[in-house]
């Protein structure tokens, strides 16, 4: 019997293993993302942030140490206002669990703040630029941007990977919404 | 340079990248031809200990730059000459460390030895002065230290 089939084992046999692996895997991922939240924010060293939000260092400090605090729900929507994100906390099968950890890297962790969260400061603008028909537009089209100019007008950039289509290759189209 | 230490992480080298830079880190154990101290340290302490270790090194394998690793701190004194650094992780009020150094070739770390901290006594006490003892072995490629892969499971 291998390691992972006597860990299996053990996890179907014993709630105190059960426990540890959940927590092992929260306990690293949570204050992972923490320090991703602070090293992508505008105060991205523990003493600036600290000073920005009136909080001792050695808290922050606390809470992107694998283990060491034991979060509350509320500490955690502390953090998430502090950054201005939402926080999703949800259960999920074991399977789901590893999956998202194997996925997850601290390094491209991005979460939309709140002051740029177009979708949920207005939520009709992607509703209004779906209805344009982008697929018939020109073929070689591999990026294709929308941009909200404001509430009746929005702008729509496309770029092409055809070296020869110059005359589409920056398009710009500006529309009423 | 200091022993086991990386240039590219000195802030005063201003690293140029490489196009053979792996993209996860490779983490190691240092072993000698009878025993690994770090798999016989870990193997005996808690299974959440265990899986905390585990899980960090999953973790931090894709974090780029190791200053921004999770649980990881710089050392001082002596230790810091030695280019040594270490993994903390806090469970039920005690500290397990596990002390390393980074490894000859790019995105490489060794672990040396692992500790418990409690009330300012290390377990075991002289595991600073053999992390220093060991991170000198590896440099100098002393002969019976060998390095061993420690393997991450993605599955669990």
């Amino acid at each position: 019997m291998n390691e992972r089939s006597k860990r299996i084992s053990r996890l179907k046999a014993d709630q105190q293993s059960r426990q540890s692996y959940v927590f092992s895997k929260v306990a690293v991922l949570v204050p992972s993302q923490i320090k991703a939240l602070r090293l992508t924010s505008q105060t991205p060293t523990q003493k600036e942030l600290a000073t920005e939000v009136g909080a001792h260092q050695s808290r922050l400090s606390m809470l992107e140490q694998p283990g060491a605090a034991n979060v509350t729900l509320e500490t955690l929507a502390w953090i998430a206002s502090i950054h201005k994100v939402g926080l999703i906390v949800k259960f999920a099968s074991h399977n789901e669990m590893v999956k998202w950890e194997n996925s997850y890297s601290q390094d491209e962790f991005s979460v939309i703040r709140l002051d740029d969260d177009e979708e949920f400061l207005q939520p009709g603008i992607h509703a209004k630029i779906s209805t344009l028909q982008v697929g018939s537009m020109a073929n070689g089209v591999f990026g294709i941007q929308w941009c909200h100019q404001n509430d009746d007008e929005f702008l729509l950039k496309a770029r092409t990977n055809v070296p020869s289509d110059e005359s589409f290759r920056n398009l710009e189209l500006v529309g009423n919404g | 340079m200091a022993i086991g230490g990386y240039l590219k992480y000195n802030p005063k080298v201003i690293y140029c990248g490489s196009v053979h830079e792996p993209a996860l880190w490779t983490f190691f154990d240092y072993v000698t031809k009878s025993s690994n101290p770090i798999e016989a340290w870990l193997s005996v302490q808690p299974e959440g200990v265990q899986d905390l270790f585990n899980g960090l090194i999953k973790d931090n394998r894709k974090i780029d730059d190791p200053k921004k690793w999770g649980g990881s701190r710089k050392m001082k004194g002596a230790l810091k000459e030695s280019g040594i650094w270490e993994y903390r992780i806090d469970y039920v009020n005690v500290q397990y460390r596990l002390l390393g150094i980074f490894g000859h070739f790019r995105k490489q770390a060794i672990f040396l030895i692992g500790c418990t901290h409690k009330m300012k006594v290390y377990d075991p006490h002289n595991c600073l002065e053999t992390a220093i003892k060991r991170a000198r072995a590896i440099v100098t490629k002393e002969e019976g230290v060998f390095l061993h892969e420690r393997k991450v499971q993605e599955d669990i």
